[in-house]
């Protein structure tokens, strides 16, 4: 057993070793992405992690250029590379099912043994580590938003957060749509796919408030319900996990409608959407405090390691913009029709 | 006469006002809450330093056992602690008249408690790293 890190430094080099490692067997792949304006490089040890990681990301791939951030990812199973731990204690908190977090000034470590990874950044050297133990058991959350963590970290830093929300948008701005888990955020921001309306995401991405309010795409994933696919003009091919009853229904939207996707768009609204399943779909007014407290809490609890810098960053952006509740009648065709009309309206 | 009772809000508890209703954030526990305007004012107040003696005699002279009575719940809530007045810092900003003062509420809710996954603090100190470090709340 490798001697206890005197240090996190001293970790993140063994952590480095055990990549280089991995990359001894197994060669190196490098994928190139813009993430919230920022180039990052993911370079995988081997291939297994591929097609796990990148499907999410494909629309942000950008050309080889120098990278804000170097990713390295590799697994344990496939060429058998053992993952040392910080100390016994935090491999017996891993291997118990506790989440164990570690932060510095520059440096965050998280070890989440509901997803069985490793995520690290050190935001000094611009560098961090994706680790999981087997690539081929990877849960399919962390498929549809991969390294979600370490992009919450890392896009902070430069004044951006990230947010548990999807968006829509047309040129005159972009509907941010927010809610807990089941609100309807999917369903909202996919009912738009095939409207004049564009797509920037449906469960997470990055918002910023300076110079003016502007959300950006993170995520081509979407996940459904699978009794709500038939809702949808999707393809039945469309599904990539269609073997695995027990998950949602995920599939990618740059594969299905690559035109449709918005890479960027200024915030015109927040939409808070709640399902109705009768009547007519209609935006009401909302109360700010209750836009907050949705927005805010829902992101705070869906993101490791999210503080009052955070909060105060989500907090800002909806001061800048009214919040409506988008009230989900039974026809999903008439979501888009209301949130053009509701653009045209505020701009 | 009004005691002059002042408070510290813990690190782990965050919050936000947005339109005069404060949520604040438990992030020890998940637990988060939604105040009324006048629990938002009495929460600026105390976050900003001020003693419920004072916000009594700010807001309106009846206020006074309204605010203790919301105030004694923010602590059972685990939200502030009651610190001496010597190590409270000076309030930055004067406090105003408010009317009408209505009974300050919290809403509390635990819809997110099961999300909660991290002891959020394991932070380096002076034992040496990983060792976690103790919350001084």
């Amino acid at each position: 057993m490798p001697a206890r890190p005197a240090d996190a430094g001293v970790y993140f080099e063994q952590i480095a070793e055990a990549f280089d490692c991995a990359v001894d067997t197994q060669g190196a792949v490098d994928h190139h992405y813009l993430v919230g304006s920022n180039p990052a490089r993911l370079c995988f040890a081997g291939d297994a992690l591929v097609p796990r990681i990148t499907p999410a990301l494909e629309h942000l791939r950008a050309p080889n250029a120098h990278s804000a951030l170097a990713i390295h990812l590799f697994d344990s199973a496939s060429r058998n590379i053992p993952l040392p731990f910080p100390s016994s204690e935090v491999r017996a908190a891993f291997e118990a099912g506790e989440p164990w977090i570690y932060r510095d000034e520059c440096r965050r470590i998280l070890f989440d043994p509901a997803f069985r990874t490793l995520t690290m950044l050190d935001a000094e050297r611009r560098q961090a580590f994706f680790w999981t133990d087997d690539a081929y058991r990877l849960s399919y959350h962390e498929t549809s938003f991969p390294l979600r963590s370490l992009w919450h970290w890392w896009l902070r830093r430069g004044g951006s957060q990230l947010a548990h929300a999807g968006a829509v948008a047309n040129e005159r701005g972009a509907a941010v749509v927010a809610g807990p888990s089941g609100a309807g955020k999917s369903t909202t921001a996919l009912a738009c796919l095939f409207s004049p309306l564009r797509y920037l995401g449906d469960d997470f991405v990055i918002l910023r408030s300076d110079p003016q309010p502007t959300v950006r795409s993170l995520y081509c994933s979407a996940k459904l319900h699978r009794d709500h696919i038939h809702r949808f003009r999707f393809p039945a091919e469309a599904i990539t996990n269609a073997d695995r009853a027990d998950e949602k229904a995920l599939l990618f939207v740059d594969r299905q409608a690559a035109d449709r996707i918005c890479l960027e768009s200024p915030v015109a609204a927040f939409l808070f959407p709640q399902v109705d399943g009768s009547g007519t779909t209609r935006v009401e007014a909302l109360a700010p405090g209750e836009a907050l407290r949705t927005l805010a809490v829902s992101t705070m609890f869906m993101l490791h390691d999210a503080d009052a810098s955070d909060f105060a960053q989500l907090a800002a952006v909806l001061r800048s913009r009214p919040c409506f509740r988008l009230v989900l009648g039974a026809r999903i065709d008439e979501i888009p029709v209301v949130i053009a009309e509701l653009l045209e309206k505020l701009t | 006469m009004a005691v002059e009772r002042v408070f510290r809000i813990p690190d782990v508890v965050i919050h936000q006002t947005l339109d005069g209703e404060a949520v604040v954030i438990n992030l020890n526990n998940g637990r988060y809450y939604a105040l009324n305007p006048s629990g938002s004012l009495v929460w600026n107040a105390l976050a900003d330093g001020h003693s419920t003696a004072a916000m009594a005699r700010a807001f309106v002279p009846e206020s006074s056992a309204s605010i203790e009575r919301f105030v004694d719940a923010l602590v059972e809530q685990g939200l502030i602690h009651e610190i001496s007045a010597a190590a409270a810092d000076s309030p930055a900003t004067p406090l105003s008249s408010i009317t009408p003062f209505s009974e300050p509420r919290m809403e509390i809710y635990t819809d997110m408690e099961r999300l909660l996954p991290l002891d959020p603090l394991h932070e380096v100190d002076e034992r040496g790293w990983p060792n976690r470090k103790t919350d001084p709340s």
